[in-house]
């Protein structure tokens, strides 16, 4: 009769916990969702340079719903940005990437430029990193780097950035960007994702024009 | 009046005289992992105060019907309750805190604190002493991880709550400051930690009557 009292006890005590725990997230998961949406169009915004600074919620969803397009193209979503609210003149052409960290999967968002000649800007979406390590991939100074940076030709061992150290004065118009101090792993992990990630696109667009990305629905 | 005398000797030797860090050195994971940014480190703190509060009141309440056989499960049990509502309420109310601090949130439910603080002390007193017990392990631990974070980040990154809107530049490396990198790896919080412990053990040692061993 004790053993039976204690398993239901157990029970008893899960079945609160979980129960509590269950009614919380179904009151919040509508703002949880809402907040990972929000976090998800404010990244892509910023990678196509179309967000500087702070903006509130508002401003963000009406910037991404007035200049971004997701559009299907050979069974991946590509997602084409404009300069302007009329969608006249196409600014840059971003898709979703994965790579490994030192944790675990990294999920990251290239945007190039119409001519795919250019980077016009990275993030990350989601990692597992250290944080204030390599958890700092997501820091402004680490992603606005890799603007205007021109990703047209590979170099001979097929990188097109060189990460070197932190410290490192670095001039305009070339490969070179600044790496993580103290997280060599995770940056190895962002090098490798972006050459190939960068290198797979340009191959998967040779040949196809601009035109039939931006009519597809 | 004696519970309340009680409860604020609970809080004062929490936070001091049984220190979950320099004394106890328990959470030490949470100590080398988190604290080389400012910022990072007080939501974490603040994470803890509040399990490590609510854990042992719960406790506390519920001490003489929990069946003793099975009490570590409902230690594990309660600590969870606490911290996956609590990473609910960040994601839905600091996002971007909730971001930044990825999978340690989770974590703080293996922070040995909290049950060492459950099974020590609230599983046999009342629910205000284990109340203000979990309040002052919570600061305790804090003030001990704040001291690290503050020379961490200073010498690592010559910042400030970095990434935060209140971010200071302290330390200028453009101004011909070298940052020290050692400072922003765990490795480096073995050292910090090392030298907070060094010096909390000796004040505490000096209000001592008797040498301490």
């Amino acid at each position: 009769m004790a053993k039976v009292k204690v398993v239901l006890f157990m029970v008893v005590s899960a079945a609160i916990a979980t129960a509590a725990m269950t009614g919380t997230k179904i009151l919040l998961g509508d703002r949880i969702r809402r907040n990972e949406r929000l976090a998800e169009h404010r990244e892509r915004l910023r990678a196509f340079g179309l967000l500087e600074g702070k903006a509130d919620a508002a401003a963000i969803e009406a910037r991404y719903a007035a200049r971004v397009r997701e559009v299907k193209h050979d069974g991946r979503t590509l997602y084409v940005a404009y300069d302007d609210d009329a969608r006249k003149s196409v600014r840059a052409i971003g898709f979703d990437c994965r790579g490994m960290g030192l944790w675990g999967p990294i999920e990251g968002f290239i945007a190039l430029d119409a001519e795919l000649r250019k980077m016009v800007g990275f993030a990350v979406m989601s990692h597992q990193e250290t944080p204030g390590l390599g958890g700092r991939m997501t820091d402004a100074w680490f992603r606005d780097q890799f603007r205007d940076k021109p990703v047209d030709q590979p170099d001979e061992r097929g990188r097109y950035f060189v990460f070197v150290p932190e410290t490192t004065s670095i001039g305009e118009g070339g490969r070179e960007v600044h790496a993580i101090s103290g997280a060599t792993n995770t940056t190895m992990g962002v090098a490798e994702m972006l050459d190939r990630e960068i290198s797979r696109f340009r191959k998967d667009m040779e040949g196809v024009s601009l035109e039939s990305i931006v009519g597809s629905e | 009046m004696p519970q309340g005398r009680d409860a604020i000797r609970a809080f004062v030797t929490a936070l001091w005289k049984e220190n979950p860090i320099f004394r106890q050195v328990l959470g030490i994971c949470s100590t080398l992992a988190v604290t080389n940014l400012l910022a990072n480190t007080l939501v974490m703190v603040a994470g803890l105060i509040y399990a490590a509060a609510m854990s042992n009141l719960t406790m506390s309440v519920l001490r003489y019907r929990i069946p003793r056989r099975i009490r570590i499960m409902v230690e594990v049990l309660i600590i969870s309750f606490y911290v996956i509502i609590l990473d609910l309420v960040l994601k839905a109310y600091l996002p971007e805190t909730s971001r930044a601090l990825g999978a340690y949130v989770g974590l703080i439910i293996t922070n040995c604190i909290l049950m060492g603080r459950m099974e020590a002390f609230a599983s046999q007193n009342p629910p205000l002493p284990s109340l203000l017990d979990g309040l002052g392990s919570g600061v305790g631990y804090g003030f001990i991880l704040i001291s690290i974070a503050f020379f961490r980040e200073m010498l690592g990154f010559g910042t400030l709550l970095g990434g935060t809107p209140l971010a200071v530049t302290v330390l200028d490396y453009s101004a011909g400051w070298t940052r020290w990198v050692l400072m922003l790896v765990p490795g480096g919080a073995f050292f910090m930690l090392a030298l907070v412990v060094w010096i909390c053990r000796t004040l505490w040692m000096r209000g001592q009557k008797e040498p301490v061993a």
